[in-house]
C-alpha cells in the first residue's frame, strides 16, 4: 500500500477554509461495534417527512438552495460534446432570470453546485464553464460496477484530475463490504484519495447492492476514515439507488465520524429524486441530525437532472400562482 | 421574512394549515351550535350559549348552547323514545350505522 501523502491545505486568502478530511488508521473495532437499529430507524425517515415542512417564501428559499446543491448529471451512453455543453450552460444558469427577480435573489449568483459528467467530457465541461466557477466531477474507478483492475482506475482519476476535474466520483468495490474486508477497502479508498491530489473525492458506495443496513454503515465508516471527502448513496443505475432511509443511516454515520475526529464530510444522495418535494425530505434530515452547514453545497449536493425543471415549476408557481407545463422547462 | 432571508439562515419558517374550508363551515353554521336533540338541532331552553375562543388568537370563535335541566329531560326522553329501535335492528345494522358516523367524521 503506498505511502498516503495528503495535500496540505492551501486556503483562499484571507479566509479560513475548513479542514478537509485528514483520514484516520483503519480502527476494525469501531468498524464492528457499528449497530443500526433498524425499526428505528424506519420509524423516524416514516415520521418526519410530517413533522417537518416548509411554506411559501420558507419553500422558495430552500428550493433555490436545493439547486446550489446540485450537481448536474449525465451519465448516459448516448452523451455527446453538445449535450454535456448544453447541461453546462443550464449549469450557470439554472433558473429563469424573471423568476429569480420575483424572488428577489437576481444579485445572488444561483448557479448548481457542480457538473457531473463521465471522463470523456470533463474538458469540454470545464471548457464550457470556464469563469463561472462551477467545478466539474467526473465519475470514475470503472464507473458504474467498478470492476477494471485496479490500476486502471487510478489511472482515470489521474487523467480526469488532468483534464481539470476537481472532484472526483468514485465507486467502491462492493465485493470487499460484502465479504467483510474492510482493510481491502479501506486500501482501495486510500489510493483513490491520494491519486486524486487537491482535487476533493467522494466515495459512491452503491447502496442498493449492499443489501443491509450495517453493511451501508459500516462501509460508510471505513470510506470516511480512508479520507472521503463525501459518501455518496449510488451511481444511479442500480436498482434501488437513493432513499430516506439510507440517508439516516449514513448521515448518521457522518456524525458519529465528526464527534470522533472533528471532520466534516459531506453527503450525496443520487438517483431516485425527482421531485421538487422529495428533495425537501432530504434537506430535513441533512439539517435535523446534522446541522445547518449540512445544507450547504460543501457537505450536501443531490445527484440529479430532472429534479432542476420541477423545482423551476415550483418556483414559477410560487411568483406566479399557476402551475406550467414540463416542456417549459428544459433541463439544457 | 423575505426569501432571501430565509435563503441565508435556512430556518423552517411557519407552516399553518390553511383554514379557509374550516372558515367557511363556521360562516355556513352563523358560527352557533345548538344540541342535538331528537333528530334535529335545536335552540337550547334557556336561550344561553359558552363562547368558545380561538386558542391561537384569542378571538371569538363559536357558540355553542348551554343546556339547563329542561334540555337534559328532552334529550333523556328522546334517547329513551329512539332506544328500542336502536336495539331492534341487531349488531351488524349498528355497525354500519356508526361507520357511516365515523366516515363523516374523519371526512
Amino acid at each position: 500500500m503506498a505511502e498516503l501523502k495528503i495535500a496540505p491545505l492551501r486556503p483562499e486568502a484571507g479566509r479560513n477554509a475548513p479542514a478537509r478530511n485528514e483520514a484516520c488508521a483503519l480502527d476494525l473495532g469501531w468498524v464492528r461495534d457499528v449497530r443500526v437499529n433498524l425499526s428505528a430507524a424506519e420509524r423516524r425517515v416514516a415520521t418526519l417527512p410530517g413533522r417537518r415542512t416548509v411554506k411559501k417564501d420558507a419553500q422558495a428559499a430552500w428550493l433555490l438552495k436545493a439547486v446550489t446543491c446540485i450537481d448536474l448529471t449525465t451519465l448516459n451512453g448516448d452523451d455527446t460534446e453538445g449535450r454535456v455543453r448544453r447541461l453546462c450552460a443550464k449549469a450557470k444558469s439554472p433558473i429563469r432570470t424573471d423568476i429569480l427577480e420575483a424572488l428577489g435573489m437576481a444579485d445572488r449568483r444561483i448557479t448548481t453546485g457542480a457538473i457531473c459528467v463521465y471522463h470523456r467530457f470533463v474538458k469540454t465541461a470545464v471548457d464550457a464553464l470556464e469563469g463561472s466557477g462551477i467545478p466539474v466531477a467526473a465519475v470514475s474507478t470503472g464507473f458504474p460496477a467498478g470492476l477494471v483492475p485496479h490500476d486502471v482506475k487510478l489511472k482515470e482519476i489521474e487523467a480526469s484530475v488532468r483534464d481539470g476535474a476537481k472532484e472526483i466520483d468514485i465507486v467502491i468495490t462492493r465485493e470487499h463490504v460484502l465479504t467483510g474486508n474492510w482493510q481491502a477497502l479501506y486500501d482501495e479508498m486510500r489510493d483513490f484519495r491520494q491519486a486524486c491530489g487537491d482535487a476533493h473525492v467522494k466515495a459512491i458506495l452503491a447502496t442498493g447492492d449492499l443489501k443491509t443496513m450495517r453493511n451501508v454503515a459500516r462501509a460508510s465508516l471505513v470510506c470516511m476514515m480512508a479520507g472521503a471527502d463525501f459518501i455518496k448513496t449510488s451511481t444511479g443505475k442500480e436498482s434501488v439507488n437513493a432513499t430516506l432511509l439510507v440517508t439516516l443511516i449514513m448521515v448518521r454515520m457522518i456524525r458519529a465520524y465528526h464527534e470522533r475526529t472533528g471532520f466534516m464530510v459531506g453527503y450525496k444522495p443520487a438517483g431516485g429524486i425527482s421531485a421538487a418535494k422529495d428533495v425537501l425530505n432530504y434537506q430535513f434530515v441533512m439539517k435535523e441530525e446534522l446541522g445547518r452547514e449540512w445544507l450547504e453545497p460543501d457537505y450536501f449536493r443531490v445527484g440529479a437532472s430532472s429534479l432542476l425543471a420541477d423545482i423551476e415549476r415550483q418556483l414559477e408557481h410560487h411568483v406566479t400562482g399557476r402551475y406550467s407545463a414540463y416542456n417549459r422547462h428544459p433541463v439544457g | 421574512m423575505s426569501v432571501a432571508r430565509y435563503f441565508d439562515e435556512m430556518n423552517y419558517g411557519p407552516a399553518p394549515e390553511a383554514d379557509t374550508e374550516a372558515r367557511a363551515w363556521l360562516k355556513r353554521h352563523d358560527a352557533t351550535f345548538g344540541h342535538f336533540i331528537d333528530g334535529a338541532f335545536v335552540t337550547p331552553n334557556s336561550d344561553a350559549y359558552i363562547d368558545s375562543m380561538e386558542p391561537g388568537t384569542g378571538a371569538k370563535l363559536a357558540r355553542i348552547a348551554s343546556g339547563n335541566a329542561a334540555d337534559v329531560d328532552a334529550a333523556v326522553v328522546a334517547a329513551r323514545k329512539a332506544q328500542g329501535k336502536w336495539a331492534k335492528i341487531g349488531g351488524p345494522a349498528r355497525a354500519r350505522h356508526l361507520y357511516a358516523l365515523a366516515r363523516a367524521v374523519q371526512r
